[in-house]
């Protein structure tokens, strides 16, 4: 089956539909993945953008809230109070561990306390001008150290120390005008722990009475930070400082990255050394996909943060995997969903295929079959059987299947009735083809038809319409003098025409053999044409006998067309006489028949009423009056000529238009026995006895001496006597008859043209030996060697059978002596 | 015809006068035989007086030539004229039969 084809249409419609099914869900997938990807990462970062501003503004308000704290805490007059007595006391030199200090501290701690649980401060310090740490609430080392001078110098509480002593000279410009920060740093103290303090000077009216400060609470910046809402999973903020030490505790590497192990480990294992980090701290905030302190790849949205000069980093990321999890959801989705449709598609798309195909393949089966099919022999195609369903689908392949049917059905009508018709026009072109057969078997078709005759030469050509209209003529000698010239138009068409001209002809001939009268022969033609005639065909004739050597022309005219005589000095004449009615209707009648004398150089022309009733496109005739003009106009130098000349005349006439009837035309010109100036002619008649050769030699030889014929030749001319006499009188005739033989010697100015005439058996000397000769071996032997002599002694030989007589013309061309 | 027989040496020579034809051959073919009889092995025949020779005379010539051939003699033509030059030239006997310009030539070496 040929859906099996390689690269058929299925195979090709499944591979483009599966293919465009497909490479579009490939690229719609692409697209819209990249698209979700970009929007989830817009929005991730969006997300994270905000929090990370949340964030810092929450920050930059606990500072806020610090500072706030500060001057509440510092315009109390409690606070003013017990600041100058901690100065006081402290002057006074007592230590920390006195009494009178004890006793001070007794009544600053319960105010310390409260203050501390409400502002959340981690410790609150109360420094001299001088720098040292008057009280604190809790009884660290550093209680009573002098900030500038000690270990403490280098601290965050020193740099705040410092700083606030700048701002009571020269007040900040932002911000708060004279709060000092101090950064994380470690805190011996604290056994170095990190702290960051914020110092504010204390102030009665103008009069600097010392300075605060206090750590600031490291759990107010983690609550901030740790808070994760709109962080997921993996999201978290932190603060950076310009050292890649946390400024505040990890929510995912806790034990690692906090602010206390960061100071004391490394940036590399406890910091925050990243590219968002670096940026941030650089100043510039930002938004990007980095690879985090743990080196997992996060979205990062960072930005600095300032702090009383210090620049911080403050962090919001989130895991990229964790941002761009919904993607990844919908990435997995769509590649399932793909797998899925894949082979769904396929086989969608097969079945589909396979549809088309399978109707379109049983479709090229049925055209495949009907091509196939042999229209000649008897049974009807049976190809469109299996083609029901496809007849009913309702697209342009159910119009096609169709249409094929109809076609079909169509076709085998036609099929039948051009078979019937080629049946009949067979049988018809048969018909034809046989009656043609018949017609030209019958003519003289050979042109030159006398080559060697000076006298006259005769020329013709017939042809036949498509049906053969029964058109004939012929020629023939009668005796060695007497030619017939006849034409005929036998009534109808077809076969049985054909049939009736071959008799007619026939009739002639045979009668022309021993009657040399045109009007003999057609009475007695007419009456047995007649007598059996059921089918009363008949036959138009024109029938002429002319004596070559005279000239003098018998004709009988039997209902034909008159012919024509173009006289040598061109003048045209008509030989209008009828002698009687058509040939084949009536028995009995008695033709009649008239002379002409032709002479030298005139021209007679005979023709049927195909020449004269050919037809045009127009239907109209060629007619009578159109040949006359061209006769009698025309000059023609030879029968061949004047054929030619009418002939290609009627085509001319006819044209395009179908040939109407069979054309016929015959000519024969005539010169006359002294075409060449006979000089000289000897006619003898002798008896078939060998002892007549002598005499015939005797003859010639006194003809020959008399004419001066050179001695080679004359002796030529006896052999050939010789040989052909001896030839005719041993085997030309097979009874004891005595036989006249003639023979006629014509001496022209150049040549003997030697002319042997015997009533004998038909034999031709020049050609094969007759293969049903009785001769014995020897002298067939013989008689070939001394014909083969004949044949090359002699110039030109021919022979002819004219009537009863073979006659054998042999020439030798001479050159005569000159007379003295 | 007329024959004129002459012996030179050992060679017999024939002269004929008049036509070799069909009529002649055969008293040409009764003189040659009867001179091989007499023993003649070797035969000249002269044509210088002869007008024609047919296919008649050419057989007999052939079968003297032959019947001499046979006997361990041989036959010799001369003096042919132009017509019957051709004619033997045409049958092509001028090559199966000794042919020479005169009796001389014919003679010469015989």
């Amino acid at each position: 089956m040929s859906e099996k084809r390689r690269f058929g249409l299925a195979a090709r419609l499944l591979i483009v539909l599966f293919g465009v099914a497909t490479v579009s869900m490939a690229v719609t997938g692409m697209i819209v993945f990249s698209a979700g990807r970009d929007s989830l990462k817009r929005e991730a970062f969006n997300k994270l953008r905000a929090v990370r501003e949340i964030k810092r503004h929450q920050v930059l308000e606990l500072f806020v809230t610090f500072e706030s704290q500060i001057d509440v805490f510092r315009n109390d007059p409690f606070i003013q109070t017990a600041m100058r007595n901690a100065a006081e006391t402290f002057g006074q030199g007592h230590a920390e561990d006195s009494p009178v200090w004890r006793d001070f501290a007794a009544d600053l701690d319960p105010v310390m306390q409260t203050v501390v649980d409400e502002f959340r401060w981690y410790d609150v310090f109360l420094v001299t001008t001088a720098g040292d740490i008057a009280y604190t609430l809790v009884r660290e080392p550093d209680l009573g150290m002098n900030i500038p001078d000690g270990p403490l110098a280098d601290t965050a509480i020193g740099v705040a120390f410092r700083a606030a002593n700048e701002y009571t000279v020269r007040p900040r410009l932002f911000g708060s005008p004279d709060v000092a920060f101090g950064d994380f740093a470690p805190y011996p103290p604290s056994n170095d722990a990190p702290a960051s303090f914020l110092m504010a000077p204390i102030r009665d009216g103008q009069e600097l009475l010392g300075f605060f400060a206090f750590q600031i609470p490291l759990d107010e910046i983690d609550h901030i930070m740790q808070e994760r809402s709109g962080l997921g999973q993996t999201g978290e903020t932190y603060l950076v400082g310009p050292d890649f030490l946390m400024r505040s505790d990890s929510f995912l590497d806790p034990d690692h990255r906090s602010v206390v192990a960061s100071f004391y480990g490394t940036v590399d294992e406890n910091g925050a050394d990243t590219e968002a980090t670096r940026e941030a701290l650089e100043g510039r905030g930002g938004e990007k996909i980095i690879a985090d302190y743990r080196g997992v790849p996060v979205l990062s949205a960072y930005t600095p943060l300032e702090l009383y000069g210090i620049r911080w980093a403050l962090m919001a990321e989130i895991d990229r995997d964790e941002a761009f999890a919904e993607i990844e959801a919908t990435r997995r989705a769509t590649l399932v969903g793909f797998l899925i449709l894949i082979p769904v598609l396929l086989i969608v798309s097969v079945v589909f295929a396979r549809t088309i195909t399978r109707a379109l393949g049983g479709l090229a089966r049925s055209a495949r079959e009907l091509a196939g099919h042999d229209f000649f022999g008897d049974e009807k195609p049976q190809t469109t059987a299996h083609l029901e369903r496809v007849t009913a689908r309702t697209d342009e392949i159910g119009d096609l299947a169709r249409s094929f049917v109809t076609m079909e059905r169509g076709l085998v009508r036609s099929v039948d009735s051009l078979k019937s018709t080629t049946a009949v026009k067979e049988r018809m072109e048969g018909e034809l083809s046989i009656a043609r057969d018949i017609q030209m078997s019958m003519l003289p078709l050979t042109f030159p038809a006398f080559p060697e005759r000076e006298d006259f030469s005769v020329y013709a050509q017939l042809h036949p319409a498509r049906e053969v209209g029964g058109d004939f003529y012929d020629f023939f000698f009668g005796d060695d003098q007497k030619f017939f010239l006849c034409v005929a138009d036998v009534s109808g068409k077809g076969v049985p025409s054909a049939l009736f001209m071959a008799v007619a002809k026939t009739l002639i001939k045979s009668r022309a053999a021993t009657d040399f009268s045109p009007a003999s022969i057609l009475s007695h033609v007419n009456t047995d044409l007649s007598r059996n005639n059921d089918s009363c065909m008949f036959v138009t004739i024109f029938l002429a006998v002319l004596d070559v050597a005279t000239g003098r022309m018998t004709y009988t005219n039997a209902g034909h067309n008159p012919p024509y005589i173009k006289r040598s000095d061109g003048d045209l004449v008509r030989l209008d006489n009828r002698h009687g009615p058509v040939i084949g209707a009536v028995e009995g009648i008695a033709y009649r028949e008239d002379e002409e004398i032709l002479d030298p150089g005139d021209l007679f022309l005979m023709f049927t009423d195909g020449v004269t009733e050919a037809m045009d496109v127009d239907n109209a005739l060629y007619g009578e009056d159109r040949l006359k003009n061209l006769l009698s106009q025309q000059d023609f130098d030879s029968a061949e000529q004047m054929v030619d000349l009418v002939v290609d005349d009627v085509w001319e006439f006819q044209g395009e238009a179908e040939q109407a009837d069979d054309i016929t035309v015959l000519a024969v010109s005539y010169s006359g026995a002294s075409a060449r100036g006979e000089i000289g002619h000897l006619d003898l008649k002798v008896t078939n006895r060998p002892e007549e050769i002598g005499r015939v030699n005797e003859n010639f030889n006194d003809f020959a001496g008399r004419y001066r014929v050179p001695e080679s030749d004359r002796r030529r001319i006896n052999l050939i006597f010789d040989e052909l006499l001896n030839n005719i009188i041993s085997y030309a005739f097979d009874d004891d008859e005595e036989h006249i033989i003639d023979v006629a010697v014509s001496l022209e100015r150049d040549r003997l043209v030697v002319t042997v005439a015997d009533d004998g058996r038909p034999f031709n000397p020049f050609g094969r030996i007759p293969p049903e000769t009785d001769l014995p071996i020897d002298n067939r032997e013989i008689g070939g060697l001394g014909l083969h002599l004949v044949k090359n002694v002699m110039d030109e030989v021919t022979y002819q059978r004219l009537g009863t007589k073979n006659v054998a013309t042999l020439i030798k061309n001479v050159e005569l002596e000159k007379t003295d | 015809m007329d024959f004129e027989t002459t012996k030179i040496d050992a060679v017999t020579v024939v002269a004929m006068e008049g036509n070799l034809d069909t009529n002649t051959s055969v008293d040409a073919q009764s003189h040659n035989n009867a001179l091989i009889d007499e023993g003649a092995t070797k035969l000249v025949t002269d044509f210088t007086k002869v007008d024609f020779v047919s296919s008649a005379g050419l057989r007999i010539l052939l079968a003297t030539a032959k019947k001499l051939g046979g006997i361990g003699g041989s036959l010799r033509i001369c003096g042919l004229n132009e017509a019957v030059n051709e004619v033997f030239e045409i049958s092509g006997f001028s090559t199966i039969l000794e042919v020479f310009p005169s009796r001389d030539n014919a003679l010469q070496g015989f």
